[in-house]
């Protein structure tokens, strides 16, 4: 008896000690030094070590403002982030994948920053990343890095099916051209899948990010940019559904592998010729084919349009920051082209500013990265600019999943506007004001 | 004699006919019991697969549920580089054994206290209990979130105990069982001088050990998922549970898979243990109440 009381008796105690443990912990700090609050997404290892290193060293360098630095999970990010919004508890500072930025700001949870970056730090940023950063005419956020689509190939194979390779963006292949390489590579003995369009990432921000452009090269798009009111007539209109029928008719017709069993097809066991892939794809590419890779500017729509993707994640000051002047001098040092450079040489991306750009030989003029910082001078699209956009890709990915399963195109594409519209309409519009 | 000669033959044949049925009825146990093993085969033997590409391969078909190739702990070694296991661990274990333990506690002196005690408002009490099972968490997360912000929880331990300790259909479990055991043995107590309080420590208890492993399984199969609410209501590392950091893995492309099913097989087993730790008592308690997982 007195044993069973006794532990009754613990449990009762034991979560007390403890939560007690746990609120003192949250005390402490001086009043002299200005903590800034920094959330950031887990990411990959190398990105995680380059942000640890430049906190370190901006915490070092100063003492008047001491960084806290708060990971999370990627793969629940917004959901984390929303949530926090919600209570009312939100950090100084944090990062968040490009599009997502317009609900963040829409819902009036960061701060402008067009006070704080000069016309001279403007200037020096690609026009991708001031593009991916604008709201309703205002800088909201700013990334160090931005990221490159293009299709890589395989020298040797384009060689042997004597299919020209492009090397500019003016010089980028039309649309006759590109289905005739497809089909030449097609022919070659060695190869499975002429182009491998990383099916393997599943549905998601891949399908948005690296297909939409092709809605757009035809004319089309995810939602009519006008006035971001509806996406009838353009998501479901006939150059999108044309669009979507021709990249249904690769995967038909035996072009591409709709379940690519690895991630390895171009680069490993090179039964593909071609690949339809970003930037972070650079260092297995260049090791598994060594002088024979090329990177080959997005191909010219049927009406000669082209379009090529961008956009990473990038950073925001939040509303409830009490010292956003303390934030936004962290923010200035994460973003100097040595703190670019230290991330960028992590992670592979696009150094997000010119001076930055410059101090690296494969940007630079005839480097073989430097296709993408003129696609992303010329061509890059941002995907939509609108508080919708989470309802956007949402119903985009899904459209795009079905239709590579075989769904008919113009009922795929009319239940992604069903459903974007009625988002659009159940917040009357995302008014601004 | 005879009697004897004709009814050999008779019984051989309906051994016969007994064993071919039964063998019938054991080779569609078998595929069944392999159909719902499936998964879980596949999550241990994909967390040995240390070649990623290799695993990517196998995923689409019946080689996923083989161990063959690159076979190690390579996998496992990598969650634990990559992130604070142990923490996340501790932490899940640590709320779930501290919401299970007092919500046993609290919720059988409720459901005790239904079933025996006569007052004002009991069976009003029991009808509240009843109606609030239907009631799923998620359709009370805002406003619960909106709540433990303002007594200032948010990213600490009881935040993700105490909304959960009170649970109503833990309650009305133990209620449907306390009002199965004979009121003689309280009547009994009672009068040799004992109170409630002794009645329910030292007569009901041990009599209600197949409903507390019941209760105990079935809240800890659900505090152990449990992925909303910590993901609202945690932020750094230092409280959050398992389930929300298997996130961590579900980052850019590709995925690394390997470490996703190590990670997942590391989470699973310490239920697989509880479960067969008070099977016993569980299948003893779904015998006596009719009530399952």
């Amino acid at each position: 008896m007195v044993r069973r009381t006794v532990c009754i008796a613990l449990l009762a105690v034991i979560p007390l000690a403890v939560f007690a443990g746990g609120q003192a912990e949250e005390t402490g700090g001086t009043d002299e030094v200005i903590t800034v609050e920094v959330w950031n997404h887990s990411g990959k290892g190398a990105e995680r070590e380059a942000l640890d290193a430049s906190i370190a060293a901006f915490n070092e360098m100063q003492d008047r403002i001491q960084v806290n630095l708060t990971r999370l999970p990627e793969g629940s990010y917004n959901e984390q982030v929303s949530a926090a919004a919600l209570s009312g508890d939100l950090p100084d500072l944090l990062d968040f994948d490009g599009p997502f930025l317009y609900n963040y700001t829409w819902a009036g949870h960061l701060i402008p920053l067009d006070d704080y970056v000069s016309a001279d730090l403007r200037d020096d940023f690609l026009p991708s990343i001031i593009d991916q950063g604008t709201y309703d005419d205002q800088l909201w956020s700013l990334g160090q890095f931005d990221s490159g689509l293009a299709i890589w190939g395989n020298r040797a194979y384009l060689e042997e099916a004597g299919v020209r390779i492009p090397t500019s963006v003016d010089d980028a292949w039309t649309f006759e051209e590109f289905n005739n390489a497809l089909e030449a590579l097609q022919a070659l003995p060695q190869v499975d899948y002429a182009i491998d369009f990383k099916m393997n990432y599943g549905q998601g921000e891949w399908y948005t990010y690296a297909f939409s452009p092709l809605l757009q090269t035809f004319g089309g798009d995810l939602i009519d940019r006008s006035d971001y009111m509806s996406a009838d007539g353009v998501l479901n209109g006939p150059d999108a559904v044309a669009a979507m029928e021709w990249f249904q008719s690769l995967f038909q017709d035996g072009y591409a592998n709709p379940t690519p069993p690895g991630d390895d097809s171009f680069f490993g066991s090179k039964t593909a010729a071609l690949s339809f892939v970003g930037h972070w794809m650079y260092g297995p590419h260049s090791e598994g084919l060594g002088d024979d890779l090329v990177l080959i500017p997005m191909f010219k729509g049927p009406d000669g349009r082209q379009v090529a993707g961008m956009g990473s994640w990038n950073w925001g000051i939040t509303s409830s920051a009490e010292h956003p002047d303390a934030v936004w001098e962290f923010l200035e040092f994460l973003l100097s082209p040595e703190e670019i450079l230290r991330m960028t040489d992590g992670n592979g991306a696009v150094p997000a500013r010119y001076s930055a750009l410059e101090q690296r030989d494969a940007y630079s003029d005839g480097g073989m990265l430097s296709l993408f910082v003129e696609q992303l001078n010329t061509i890059a699209v941002p995907r939509p600019q609108t508080p919708a956009y989470p309802t956007i890709t949402a119903a985009f990915a899904e459209a795009v999943q079905n239709i590579v399963n075989g769904a008919d195109v113009q009922d795929e594409l009319d239940a992604a506007v069903q459903k974007i519209d009625q988002d659009i309409e159940d917040n009357q519009g995302y008014p601004t004001n | 004699m005879a009697h004897e000669a004709k009814r050999g033959p008779m019984s051989l044949a309906r051994r016969t006919r007994r064993s071919a049925s039964t063998a019938v009825l054991y080779a569609l146990l078998i595929v069944l019991a392999l159909y719902f093993l499936f998964p879980t085969v596949f999550m241990v033997v994909s967390s040995l697969k240390t070649d990623e590409l290799q695993l990517m391969a196998d995923m689409g078909g019946v080689r996923g549920f083989i161990p063959y190739g690159e076979i190690g702990l390579g996998n496992f070694q990598r969650v634990f580089q990559e992130m604070a296991f142990g923490r996340f661990f501790f932490n899940s274990v640590f709320i779930l054994v501290m919401t299970v333990g007092i919500g046993l506690l609290v919720n059988s002196m409720f459901a005790y206290s239904l079933a025996r005690l006569r007052f004002r408002g009991r069976a009003i009490l029991v009808s509240v209990v009843v109606a609030l099972i239907i009631v799923p968490t998620e359709s009370v997360v805002i406003p619960m979130l909106l709540m433990v912000n303002t007594v200032g929880w948010i990213d600490s331990y009881q935040v993700q105990i105490v909304p959960f300790v009170a649970d109503a259909f833990s309650i009305f479990l133990f209620y449907q069982f306390f009002i199965q055991v004979p009121k003689d043995f309280d009547e009994a107590a009672l009068i040799d001088g004992a109170g409630y309080w002794t009645v329910y420590a030292r007569v009901i208890l041990p009599l209600s050990r197949p409903v507390f492993a019941s209760v105990a399984i079935l809240q800890g199969i659900q505090h152990w998922g449990r992925f909303l609410w910590p993901l609202m209501v945690t932020r750094g590392e230092t409280y959050r549970p398992l389930p929300v950091a298997i996130q961590q893995f579900f980052s850019q492309d590709p995925k690394a898979w390997g470490s996703i099913f190590a990670f997942a097989t590391m989470t699973t087993i310490p239920l697989l243990i509880l479960f067969l730790v008070f099977q016993k008592w569980f299948v003893q308690s779904v015998a006596s109440s009719g009530v399952k997982g």
